[in-house]
C-alpha cells in the first residue's frame, strides 16, 4: 500500500506531538507528589474546611482512651494493675505522655487555696452582691445558714470553707470550678490518681498521641500498638481502645478488601467477556487505553501543578475509564471494517458528540470551590481529549481488521426492532413517572458518618462508651477561639464568653473564662477588690460578723482565714496550679496558637444561638459534627447546583451544536436522564439519601448513560441490526461498566456499597432506555411526518 | 478524631472525695485530742481479722438507729451536741434525722436527695450528680454500717485498738498522700458486743476538730415503717 507525501508528514507531526507529550509526561512524574490529605476536599474558605484543619492540627484532637473494664467480680485494684501494665507497654514513639488528673492530696490545697484568690477571680457583679452580704440584717441570715450547714453530716468538712468565706460569696469561684466539670458532658470521677467510673468497676487511661487519624500509616501502627495493649489484658479486666485512628485504619481496611473483590471481579468477567465476545488478545488495548491516557495525563498536569490528591486520581481513573467506550466503539468499527478509512471517518461525528457530553460533565468541576474537584476537573478533561485522540489515531493502528466479535452484525433490524419496542416505551414512560415520584423523595443526608466503615464491635464500643460515661445522649460542640498568645486568646474568648452569658440554660456553656478570667480582667479585679476592702469596711465587718454569729457560738476566731485573705497579697502560682489541672480540656494549641475551647450542647437551637453571636468573629470558629454535617451539606448543594448547572449547560451547547436539532439532543440525552432519575429513586426505595458521594457516582452515570443514547441515534440512522456496530459498542459499553459497579453492590464500605447502587441503578437504567425505549421513540417519530422531515 | 472521645473531663470536686483513695499509710499513733478509745498501741489488723469482721456485718440489709453526736470544731466557742436517727437500706437509701438542737433530715434514694429543715418548712429536691457530697455521705454510711470494708480497707490503713475483751475497736488511717489524708487523722470504730454493728465512731480531723457519734437502739434487718423514710420526718 502506497503513502502519500501528505500522509507522511502527517504522521511525523502526529508521531512528534506523541513522542514530546510523552516525554513531557514522565518528565512530570518525576515532579509528581501525592497529597493523601482530605484538604483539598474541602471547600475553600468553608465551615467545614477550618472544622477539618482544626481537628487535624489542633493537640485537642491527640487524645486518645483506653478503656478498662472488670470483667468477672474482680475489684478496682486489678483495673489499677492493668492500667499499670498497659501504660508500661505504650510505644514512646507513638504515645506523647499519658494525661494524669492531679493527684488527690495535692488537689485539695490548689482547690481551698482558690478562696485565697478571691480578689482575682470574683467581678463587678460579685463583688456588688459581697457588698449587699455585708449587711447586718443579711450577715444574721448567713450566720444561721452557716450553723446550719456545720450540723449536717458533711458539715465538719465544709468548715475549712466557710472559715474563708462567711460571706457566702466567695465559694462561688469553686461552684463555678464544678461547674467546669460537671458540664463536660462526661461522668468521671478523679480516685487515686486516675480516671474512674462510679460504679468502681471501669477506668480510662488518656492518652494524648503523636499519630494523626488523617495519615493512614500513623493510624495503622497506633491501632496495632492499642491492639497489642488489649489482647494481652489479664483475664480479669477487658481493655477497649477508643480513638480516631481506629476508624481511619478500619475504613482503608474495608475499601483494600472491596476494591480487591472488584479487582476479582472485574477480572473475570472481562476475562468471559473475552473468551464469549472476541477471542482477540489485542481487544486489551481498548481497557488499557484510558489507563495510559490517564497516567499520561497525570504527567502532564504535574508538570503546571506538582501535587496532586490521591483521591483525586483514583477517582479521575474511574472517570476517565469512560474512555473504554471510545475503544469499544472504534473497535467494532474497525475490526468488521472493510474500508477502515471510510468508517473511522464515519464515527469521528457520533465519537465527538460522546466525548463532548462527557467533556461538559467534567469540565463543569474546573468551576466548583472544592480544589479536589477543579484538579479532577483539568485532570479527567484533559485524559479524555487524550483518550479520543488516541482511539482515533492510535487505537486503529492496533487493531486487525478481520477480528470477530460474537453476535455483531447479526439480530433484527433496528427499525424492526423499534416497531416492537413501542409498548415498552409506553411502560418506560409509566416507570418514568414513578421514578419521578419516587426520586423526589430522595433526600440530602450531609451526616458523614453514615459513610463511616467501621465494624460493627468498634461501633458499638464506641455507643457502650457514650452511655457509660457520657452525662447525656446528646454530644457537645465547641467554639474555639484562636489568639496568637496565650493571654489573647484568653481575652479573645473572655469577650466571647461575655457574650453567650444569659443565652443559655445552666450548665449548658462551659467556658474557662467563667472561671479563670484573663490576665487584665484578672487584674481589674483585683485592684477593684482591694479599693473594695478599706480598713473602715473590713473593722465593720469584724464588728458585725461577731454580733450576728454570737447567738450560734462561733468563736470570735471563726472566720481569721477569710481576714487574713484580706491582708495578704495574692498568690499567683497557687492558683495557676489547678488551672494547669483543667486546662487540658479547655487549652489547645494549634502550631504556634492557642486555642480557648467551649462547650455546649450539639443541638440545631444552641447551634444557631451560638452562630449568630458568634457571627462577626472571626476569631471564633465552631466545631461540631452538626456544623461539620451543615458545612458539607451546604458546600454539596452548592456544588450540586453548579456542577449540574454548569454541565447541562455544555451538553446543551454541545449537543445543539452538533446535532442541529432539539429532538435528537433529547434523545441522545435520554438514558442520561433515565439514568439518573432511577438512580434516585432506587435511592429513595433503599431509604438511602444522596450525599457527597452519591453528587460524584451521578456524574460519572451522567456522563457514561449518555454515551449510550449517542450511540443508539448512530445505529438507527445508520439502519444497523440489533447487534450492528452502534448498537454491539452500547451492550459492550454497558457489560463491561456493569461488571465493576455491580461488584461493588458487595462491598462492605458504606462509601463503595453506596457508589455500587449509585452507579448500577444507573447504568443499568441508562442501558435500558437505550436498548428498549430510544429504539421505540425514533420509530414511533419515524411514523410522523415530522420525523421523517427530522 | 472524634470529638467525643477527645473530650474526656476530670471532676475537680473539692467535697467529692472525702472518704476515698488509698496509698501508703499514716502514722495510727498520732496524737489526738479527741477521747481516746484505748490506751494500748494500735497494731495492724490482720486479714483474717477483717474478713471475720467483714463476715459479721454480711447480710446486713438494713439498719435502724439513734445516735448522738459530739463536734468540737475550731469554729465554735463550745462543743456542738446533736442527737437524732438514722435508717439505712440496701442498695441504696439513706436518711439522716438531726432532732436536736434544730430539727433536720436528709434522705438519699439512689439519684434523689431529698432535704428538709424546720426554719424554712422546705423540701429541697436535688440529685446526686448535682452535688457529689451527698453520694459521698451515702456511700461512707453504707460502708461503714452495712459493712464494705474490704473498700475500705484499700482507702485506709486498718489497726486494732482493742479486741480482748470484747468490745472489738478499730482505727482507720487515710492512706498518706491522699485527698482524704488531707482533711481525716483517723476513724476510730468500737463495735457492739456481739460485732453486728458500730456503737461509736470518732472521727478526729487533721486540723484537730474531732467529732463522737454514739450509736443506740440498733435495730437490724427489722421491718421499716413507711414513715421511717418520710420527709419531713415525723
Amino acid at each position: 500500500m502506497s503513502v502519500s507525501g501528505g500522509d507522511r508528514g502527517s504522521r511525523a507531526i502526529w508521531m512528534g506531538v506523541g513522542i514530546l507529550a510523552l516525554a513531557l509526561s514522565v518528565g512530570g512524574w518525576f515532579r509528581l507528589r501525592i497529597d493523601s490529605s482530605l484538604e483539598p476536599l474541602l471547600p475553600e474558605n468553608s465551615d467545614a474546611r477550618q472544622t477539618v484543619l482544626f481537628l487535624r492540627d489542633s493537640s485537642f484532637a491527640s487524645k486518645i482512651v483506653l478503656w478498662f473494664r472488670l470483667r468477672g467480680d474482680g475489684d478496682v485494684s486489678e483495673l489499677y494493675a492493668a492500667a499499670d501494665e498497659a501504660e508500661k507497654h505504650l510505644d514512646p514513639k507513638l504515645i506523647k505522655r499519658v494525661i494524669h488528673p492531679p493527684r488527690d492530696a495535692a488537689a485539695v490545697d490548689q482547690v481551698f487555696g482558690l478562696l485565697d484568690d478571691a480578689g482575682e477571680l470574683l467581678n463587678a457583679s460579685d463583688l456588688s452582691e459581697v457588698e449587699k452580704a455585708t449587711a447586718p440584717d443579711a450577715l444574721r441570715k448567713r450566720m444561721r445558714e452557716c450553723y446550719m450547714q456545720l450540723l449536717r453530716p458533711e458539715g465538719s468538712f465544709m468548715q475549712r470553707i466557710l472559715r474563708k468565706d462567711p460571706l457566702g460569696v466567695t465559694s462561688r469561684i469553686l461552684s463555678r470550678l464544678y461547674a467546669l466539670s460537671k458540664g463536660m458532658g462526661y461522668r468521671v470521677e478523679v480516685k487515686n490518681g486516675r480516671f474512674v467510673h462510679r460504679d468502681g468497676r471501669q477506668m480510662m487511661l488518656l492518652l494524648e498521641t503523636n499519630a494523626t487519624a488523617t495519615s493512614v500509616a500513623d493510624s495503622k501502627q497506633l491501632v496495632a500498638s492499642l491492639r497489642r495493649i488489649s489482647e494481652s489484658a489479664p483475664a480479669g479486666v477487658e481493655i477497649t481502645p477508643i480513638c480516631a485512628q481506629i476508624h481511619t485504619e478500619e475504613n482503608q481496611r474495608v475499601m483494600e478488601r472491596d476494591i480487591r473483590w472488584m479487582g476479582f471481579v472485574n477480572g473475570i468477567v472481562f476475562l468471559l467477556l473475552f473468551l464469549a465476545v472476541s477471542r482477540d488478545w489485542r481487544v486489551g488495548t481498548i481497557f488499557l487505553l484510558p489507563l495510559v491516557c490517564i497516567s499520561m495525563t497525570l504527567g502532564l498536569c504535574a508538570l503546571v501543578h506538582p501535587t496532586l490528591s490521591l483521591i483525586v486520581i483514583g477517582v479521575s481513573i474511574t472517570m476517565a475509564g469512560s474512555a473504554v467506550d471510545y475503544g469499544i466503539f472504534v473497535y467494532t468499527v474497525v475490526s468488521t471494517s472493510k474500508d477502515r478509512k471510510a468508517d473511522l471517518r464515519r464515527i469521528r461525528r457520533p465519537l465527538l458528540i460522546s466525548h463532548l457530553t462527557t467533556l461538559g460533565v467534567v469540565l463543569a468541576f474546573v468551576f466548583s470551590a472544592i480544589p479536589a474537584y477543579r484538579q479532577l476537573g483539568w485532570l479527567t478533561s484533559v485524559s479524555l481529549v487524550v483518550s479520543l485522540l488516541a482511539a482515533l489515531f492510535v487505537l486503529p493502528k492496533l487493531i486487525r481488521t478481520d477480528g470477530k466479535i460474537l453476535l455483531l452484525g447479526s439480530g433484527m433490524p433496528l427499525k424492526r426492532w423499534g416497531r416492537i419496542m413501542v409498548p415498552m416505551t409506553f411502560v418506560g414512560a409509566m416507570l418514568l413517572i414513578v421514578m419521578i415520584v419516587l426520586a423526589r423523595k430522595t433526600n440530602f443526608n450531609a451526616d458523614i458518618g453514615r459513610l463511616d466503615g467501621i465494624s460493627p464491635s468498634v461501633r458499638a464500643a464506641e455507643v457502650d462508651f457514650q452511655k457509660t460515661w457520657g452525662r447525656s445522649d446528646g454530644e457537645l460542640g465547641m467554639l474555639v477561639v484562636t489568639g496568637k498568645t496565650r493571654a489573647q486568646a484568653e481575652e479573645a474568648n473572655e469577650k466571647i464568653n461575655n457574650l453567650m452569658a444569659g443565652h443559655f440554660a445552666e450548665g449548658d456553656w462551659v467556658s474557662l473564662s467563667d472561671f479563670w478570667p484573663s490576665p487584665a480582667t484578672r487584674r481589674a479585679n483585683l485592684l477593684r477588690w482591694r479599693r473594695f476592702w478599706s480598713p473602715d469596711r473590713i473593722a465593720a465587718l469584724r464588728r458585725d460578723l461577731a454580733a450576728a454569729g454570737e447567738p450560734y457560738g462561733f468563736s470570735a476566731e471563726a472566720f481569721e482565714p477569710f481576714f487574713q485573705i484580706l491582708a495578704q497579697p495574692p498568690r499567683e502560682d497557687q492558683s495557676r496550679e489547678i488551672v494547669s489541672a483543667v486546662e487540658d480540656q479547655f487549652i489547645a494549641r494549634s502550631g504556634d496558637r492557642f486555642q480557648m475551647l467551649n462547650y455546649f450542647p450539639d443541638t440545631a437551637q444552641t447551634m444557631a444561638t451560638v452562630r449568630d453571636l458568634a457571627a462577626g468573629h472571626p476569631e471564633a470558629q465552631i466545631v461540631s459534627r452538626r456544623a461539620l454535617s451543615d458545612a458539607f451539606a451546604r458546600s454539596a448543594r452548592s456544588e450540586t447546583r453548579l456542577l449540574v448547572g454548569v454541565s447541562a449547560a455544555f451538553i446543551i451547547l454541545f449537543l445543539l451544536a452538533l446535532t442541529r436539532s432539539v429532538v435528537k439532543s433529547v434523545i441522545i440525552m435520554l438514558p442520561a436522564i433515565v439514568g439518573l432519575l432511577a438512580m434516585l429513586a432506587v435511592l429513595s426505595a433503599m431509604g438511602l439519601s444522596m450525599n457527597v458521594v452519591t453528587v460524584v457516582a451521578a456524574i460519572v452515570v451522567l456522563a457514561l448513560t449518555s454515551d449510550y443514547g449517542v450511540f443508539a441515534v448512530y445505529a438507527w440512522e445508520n439502519r444497523e441490526p440489533l447487534f450492528g456496530q452502534g448498537m454491539a459498542s452500547v451492550h459492550l459499553c454497558a457489560l463491561t461498566t456493569a461488571a465493576g459497579t455491580i461488584a461493588l453492590l458487595f462491598a462492605r464500605h458504606p462509601a463503595l456499597f453506596l457508589v455500587g447502587v449509585s452507579l448500577s441503578s444507573g447504568l443499568v437504567a441508562g442501558y435500558l432506555s437505550a436498548l428498549f425505549v430510544i429504539p421505540g421513540i425514533l420509530w414511533l417519530l419515524d411514523q410522523t411526518k415530522w420525523g421523517k422531515t427530522a | 478524631m472524634s470529638i467525643a472521645t477527645a473530650r474526656i473531663a476530670w471532676p475537680i470536686l473539692f467535697a467529692l472525695t472525702v472518704f476515698v483513695a488509698p496509698s501508703p499509710a499514716g502514722d495510727p499513733t498520732v496524737a489526738t485530742t479527741a477521747p481516746a478509745q484505748s490506751t494500748a498501741a494500735p497494731r495492724p489488723a490482720t486479714l483474717e481479722l477483717m474478713a471475720q469482721v467483714q463476715n459479721n456485718l454480711r447480710g446486713i440489709d438494713s439498719l435502724e438507729a439513734d445516735f448522738d453526736q459530739e463536734k468540737n470544731l475550731a469554729v465554735f466557742k463550745h462543743k456542738l451536741n446533736l442527737s437524732g436517727r438514722f435508717a439505712l437500706k440496701q442498695p441504696n437509701w439513706v436518711i439522716w434525722i438531726v432532732d436536736k438542737p434544730v430539727r433536720y433530715a436528709i434522705r438519699v434514694e439512689g439519684d434523689e436527695v431529698r432535704q428538709w429543715e424546720e426554719d424554712t418548712n422546705k423540701v429541697q429536691v436535688t440529685h446526686v450528680a448535682g452535688d457529689p457530697t451527698f453520694k459521698a455521705i451515702s456511700e461512707q454510711l453504707q460502708a461503714w454500717f452495712l459493712g464494705n470494708y474490704k473498700a475500705l480497707e484499700a482507702s485506709y490503713a486498718v489497726f486494732v485498738l482493742s479486741d480482748k475483751p470484747s468490745p472489738l475497736s478499730l482505727r482507720f488511717v487515710p492512706k498518706a498522700g491522699t485527698m482524704i489524708a488531707k482533711l481525716i487523722a483517723h476513724i476510730d470504730l468500737t463495735f457492739s458486743p456481739d460485732n453486728r454493728t458500730i456503737e461509736k465512731m470518732i472521727i478526729q480531723e487533721a486540723g484537730g476538730d474531732w467529732t463522737t457519734l454514739t450509736i443506740r437502739n440498733a435495730r437490724i434487718n427489722q421491718p421499716m415503717k413507711p414513715q421511717t423514710w418520710e420527709i419531713p420526718p415525723r
